[in-house]
């Protein structure tokens, strides 16, 4: 295997970290104890299992997430979500798309995977999980970890460039 | 009959005799007028009465049919009113009032300050009270309001809403007029909800546009 093989290869395997792809810094939405509002067709309450199912709906601070459902929310707010279906991340910076994710609000990250789709402007970046940071706004896009197709991939426009 | 007087003349004997007749026949014709008058009211006497007779019997079958339906007819009132039962899954349910009148058209109990504790022996009772409310025994439903509180302990909601309907063969709690909580979501708010299983699973919908909401306070 080549030394450029052998690089490709990494990177396709890569956990490739972005800091945000503008590399911006500040806090996008809020911090996890900030209230979340939530909303959705229905809601399914049985024993301590908690679920959004349809159009749900979470806003924290700027921060929206969307799925065709829910799941996992507690009282105290410290709960791990999981969302399924058309999952939608969307900051006041990024959006991210993915089949599912797992917000795990006690830790301040989402890890979306899927087909993900990261977004920052015209600059998109697309991979099959994704770890998001809701309370420094960094991100951290992997690639599918055998599969050459399925690399992290992704199309950057430098500022100034139109 | 009287011997003749054979003093007198045959003439006197002869006027005696038909003065004997013409009495007899006077007597005969007031008889006979008493028979002809008894003949016409006789039958009218015996008429009336016998009419009076139907009439009151009559009269008294329709006075006590009346008077039974009016005692039957009449509201059962009952202080402090307590209904136990269980459900199909066995499970115990009670329905208290401090007051409940039976509703003769009906047969419902029209509660006052109803008090329903539901699943009761079990780790988590659901209470519900309401301002007043209808109990149905025959369709075996509870139906309450205004202002409705549920304290569900199966799933620590505190829930408020203008109506609620217990079946209490199944121990399904439903409404449709909206519904504002507490719990384990913070708060929210819904246009129905259903209360399953005693309060193990709950149900909250939103409606159209309106969707089911809340706010959770870390």
């Amino acid at each position: 295997m080549t030394k450029t093989t052998m690089t490709a290869a990494l990177l396709a395997i890569a956990l490739v970290a972005v800091p945000t792809l503008g590399g911006a810094q500040s806090v996008p939405g809020a911090s996890s104890r900030a209230p979340i509002m939530w909303g959705a067709d229905l809601l399914e309450v049985e024993g301590n299992t908690l679920t959004l199912v349809g159009n749900a709906e979470l806003l924290q601070g700027q921060n929206r997430l969307r799925a065709d459902r829910v799941a996992g929310l507690n009282q105290t707010g410290d709960s791990r979500l999981e969302a399924a279906g058309n999952v939608y991340f969307v900051t006041p910076e990024q959006t991210i798309r993915g089949d599912r994710a797992v917000y795990t609000t006690g830790n301040d990250t989402i890890v979306v995977t899927g087909d993900v789709i990261l977004t920052q402007g015209q600059n998109v970046l697309t991979g099959s999980r994704l770890t998001y940071n809701t309370r420094t706004g960094s991100a951290r896009v992997e690639g599918a970890p055998t599969a050459a197709g399925n690399r992290v991939q992704g199309v950057f426009y430098p500022e100034g460039n139109d | 009959m009287t011997a003749p007087d054979p003093t007198q003349t045959p003439e006197a004997r002869d006027s005696q005799d038909e003065a004997r007749v013409a009495a007899a026949g006077r007597r005969w014709r007031q008889r006979s007028r008493r028979v002809q008058m008894l003949r016409r009211v006789l039958p009218v006497v015996i008429l009336l009465i016998a009419g009076g007779t139907v009439t009151w019997v009559v009269y008294r079958s329709v006075i006590s049919g009346a008077e039974r339906k009016a005692g039957q007819d009449q509201e059962i009132r009952l202080d402090r009113a307590m209904f136990h039962g269980q459900d199909d899954q066995g499970r115990r349910f009670v329905i208290g009032a401090e007051g409940a009148v039976r509703d003769p058209d009906t047969g419902r109990f029209r509660l006052v300050g109803p008090v329903l504790r539901l699943n009761l022996g079990g780790r988590k009772v659901t209470e519900i009270t309401a301002d007043g409310g209808t109990y149905d025994q025959v369709a075996k439903t509870v139906t309450i309001g205004p202002n409705v509180r549920i304290s569900d302990g199966g799933s620590g909601f505190s829930l408020a809403t203008p109506e609620a309907v217990v079946d209490t063969s199944t121990g399904i709690v439903t409404g449709s007029k909206g519904v504002q909580g507490t719990g384990p979501l913070g708060t929210l708010s819904a246009s129905s909800y259903v209360i399953r299983d005693q309060g193990e699973r709950i149900e909250f919908r939103g409606s159209g546009d309106n969707k089911v909401r809340g706010t959770i306070n870390p």
